[in-house]
């Protein structure tokens, strides 16, 4: 699944309700629901060689840096996916036991 | 036979209550006790000039000692009289820092590496005596650790009949203080003639030489006058006013670390009170209960308390308006934003926590003693430290590319700076997308832990001497009972409970607005309720409170060394005794020594003593001065005997003291029989 694709020289993030949205639309609401697809999924895509092909400046710098972070996320995912579930795991299993 | 102290402190350390050391006491104590022989085992050091002056003032064989903090016991070591004491104080100095923090102990390659040849030395771990020395360690010494410190005459003889353990000595432990007003009954008596630390250390090699009293019996001295008792259970029989309650007290006086609980001490005089000391004795247990239930959750509502969410948002929002701003600016880009460090995001630093763990599982299953051959069945050490080494490599190379990350960081930081300064086109502000990302794994987890917390739940069940003891953990339902739990009188907390089902807003709220210091916020989330019913099911009576407390005080006892009770038929009907108490006090004198005062024959004589203690008052004709003799002897014994010779009828004794004498004894027989009949 794309979450940050570019499509006829426009670059597009993906929205909760899997519908694409232009990328200076983009809010923190919707970064943050990238970065939890980039992290717990493992097939989440992006468009990247073809960054160039944005005829928009502003939107070639916006798609640009946020295709930079999740890209990076995306690298550490295990890492990042294997503290997340350590986390108060000994807490959470103590007090949810019936 | 030579009576020994070798664990004596004349210097206050970190690790010690403060006190001012007064060697006229120790003077003292050493001529009033007949000690022959003591060691000066201070906590990690040793004074030169403090020995010496002591040295030079006892009449006693003084050794010089320490107390070693090690691998978390402690350790006397005790050095020959002849050593030099430069060097013994040099050895002892690199000892010091270990004051310095009460945690703090040495390891045994450590201590090794400072005393060298352990033949030099009497070496005494504390063995059944906290803080104790495991048996793994005491295992790495050999054969240079034969002997091991008792807290207690009980253990002192399971010790002293147990083939495999070590030979048990008992000492003061004493802090010689100029206010001390009593000296302990608490030394070794060790069969040897001339006292120095080769005879020492060749007597204490044979458990046969050792005992604590000085005719080699099972019993042990505990009165002035040289009256000896068991180290099983006692009882004190003798009429009214014949000095029982005053034996009780000189016995109290002379040993550490008693419990004594006192005729009358559990009735209820005041009905009001009682209940509200009932309640509070409740309110100890249940804030223990509590806090281990809470432990981890405390954990988390700290963690928590760090995160802030505002600032979290706040970030993010500025790093995507400060986007905006800087793709609108495109077109006024000067040299300074064009180059690519002018936005460089920062590298965001993810600590592998699993690697860690892996690395820490690893080290157990390598160091495990206790286990190892069930681990060596499927996987060989060999095996086990080439992992570990890997895992090392991986953590190291981890840590180093984390390393470099900062470092960058700080570079770029700077840059961006530099550019900054430079152009006036606006620059992306960074966020740290992953940081923001895990604050909110958190908080959402905390909401799933809270919620857990408010569900009704019972924590804690136990049946205690008959009675039910139930704990449970609930919700909290109203501000009143969020001020009961802050402890406040005043204050509605309504605006507080009012985000009560929204866990972070809650805690923010109560860290911020009820003055609670944050390390106890983790209290305010719920209830914790304690009951404790009867075995019907009701609310506990005020002669049940007595016996639920009575039964409380006996079994908090077995944390002592010695436990003295006086009269305890004085509150309580003869089958709560029969079928509850006189249990308990055996199996408390199976393990320390136990001493009854009593006129009850359901526990004088029910209960089967070990030993008796007779107590007569003695008016000086002439002088009309009042003084208490003191007749023992074992309860299967027919004479009871004093230390100055004189006998008395056991039997007697018994059903006087037990019975109100043989006539009322067979009278109350017969009366029995004829209502059976």
């Amino acid at each position: 699944m794309k979450i940050l694709k570019i499509d006829d020289k426009k670059g597009y993030f993906i929205k909760k309700n899997s519908k694409y949205e232009v990328i200076e639309k983009i809010t923190k609401e919707d970064i943050y629901a990238l970065i939890e697809c980039v992290i717990d999924k493992d097939e989440s895509e992006f468009d990247d060689s073809s960054v160039n092909e944005i005829v928009n400046p502003a939107q070639r710098i916006i798609y640009e840096s946020i295709y930079s972070k999740l890209l990076e996320i995306k690298s550490q995912r295990k890492t990042i996916l294997s503290n997340k579930d350590k986390v108060y795991s000994a807490a959470l299993e103590k007090y949810s036991e019936k | 036979m030579k009576r020994i102290d070798l664990h004596i402190h004349t210097k206050p350390t970190k690790k010690d209550v403060s006190f001012t050391f007064s060697l006229d006491k120790l003077n003292e104590y050493v001529i009033d006790k007949k000690i022959d022989a003591i060691a000066i085992t201070n906590h990690n050091c040793f004074d030169k000039s403090q020995f010496i002056e002591i040295r030079n003032k006892l009449k006693c064989v003084v050794f010089p000692g320490v107390e070693i903090d090690i691998e978390s016991g402690h350790l006397l070591l005790i050095a020959k009289t002849d050593s030099d004491l430069t060097d013994f104080s040099n050895k002892c100095r690199s000892l010091e820092y270990l004051n310095d923090d009460i945690q703090s102990s040495i390891s045994f390659e450590g201590f090794r590496k400072i005393f060298t040849d352990l033949s030099h030395y009497l070496l005494i771990p504390h063995y059944k005596k906290n803080p104790s020395i495991s048996d793994e360690i005491i295992a790495k010494f050999g054969t240079d650790i034969f002997v091991g410190e008792v807290s207690n005459q009980k253990k002192f003889t399971v010790q002293l009949k147990s083939p495999n353990e070590l030979t048990p000595v008992m000492f003061s432990d004493i802090r010689v203080s100029e206010d001390l007003n009593s000296f302990p009954f608490k030394q070794t008596h060790v069969q040897l003639e001339e006292i120095n630390l080769n005879s020492l250390k060749y007597a204490l090699g044979d458990k046969s030489k050792v005992s604590l009293s000085n005719n080699h019996s099972a019993l042990f001295q505990i009165l002035d006058d040289g009256t000896l008792a068991s180290d099983g259970l006692n009882v004190i029989l003798g009429k009214r006013s014949s000095g029982k309650t005053y034996t009780l007290k000189r016995i109290c006086k002379s040993f550490i670390n008693i419990k004594h609980i006192a005729q009358f001490s559990l009735l209820e005089a005041d009905e009001e009170k009682a209940k509200k000391d009932f309640e509070e004795k409740i309110n100890l247990k249940k804030s223990n209960i509590a806090e281990e239930y809470l432990e981890e959750f405390r954990v988390v509502v700290n963690d928590c308390l760090k995160i802030d969410n505002d600032k979290d948002n706040k970030n993010l929002e500025e790093y995507l308006s400060s986007l905006m701003n800087f793709a609108k600016h495109t077109y006024e880009a000067d040299i300074y934003s064009k180059a690519n460090v002018y936005n460089e995001s920062s590298y965001n630093l993810v600590r592998d926590v699993e690697l860690v763990q892996i690395a820490d599982s690893v080290s157990t299953l390598i160091n495990t003693i206790k286990h190892k051959t069930l681990i060596q069945k499927y996987i060989s050490d060999e095996i086990l430290i080439k992992l570990h080494k890997d895992i090392a490599k991986m953590i190291d190379d981890h840590n180093y590319d984390l390393l470099i990350k900062e470092k960058t960081n700080a570079i770029v930081v700077e840059l961006k700076r530099l550019l900054r300064s430079k152009s006036s086109v606006p620059q992306i502000e960074d966020c740290d997308f992953i940081s923001t990302y895990m604050n909110r794994v958190k908080l959402d987890k905390f909401s799933l832990i809270v919620e857990a917390i408010k569900a009704e739940k019972i924590i804690y069940t136990e049946e205690k001497y008959g009675y039910n003891v139930e704990v449970k953990c609930r919700n909290i339902t109203s501000p009143g009972e969020l001020r009961e739990i802050i402890r406040r009188s005043s204050g509605d907390f309504k605006g507080q409970f009012a985000s009560y089902n929204s866990p972070y807003s809650y805690l923010k709220s109560i860290s911020e607005k009820t003055g609670v210091p944050n390390s106890e916020a983790y209290k305010l989330f719920c209830v914790i309720d304690y009951k404790v019913k009867n075995s019907y099911g009701f609310d506990v009576s005020g002669g049940e409170r007595a016996e639920f407390n009575l039964l409380s005080e006996l079994s908090d006892s077995f944390k002592y060394d010695m436990v003295l009770i006086d009269e305890p038929e004085s509150s309580f009907d003869n089958m709560f005794l029969r079928n509850n108490v006189n249990q308990i006090i055996k199996d408390l004198s199976d393990k320390l020594p136990v001493f009854v005062v009593t006129h009850s024959s359901t526990v004088g004589a029910s209960i089967k003593p070990d030993h008796i203690l007779y107590t007569e008052r003695v008016i000086d004709e002439e002088s009309m001065n009042v003084s208490f003799k003191v007749y023992g002897g074992y309860a299967s014994d027919k004479k009871l005997k004093s230390m100055t010779g004189d006998e008395i009828d056991n039997y007697t004794i018994l059903v006087d003291s037990l019975e109100a004498g043989e006539e009322a004894y067979k009278e109350r027989r017969k009366m029995y029989e004829n209502i059976k009949n």
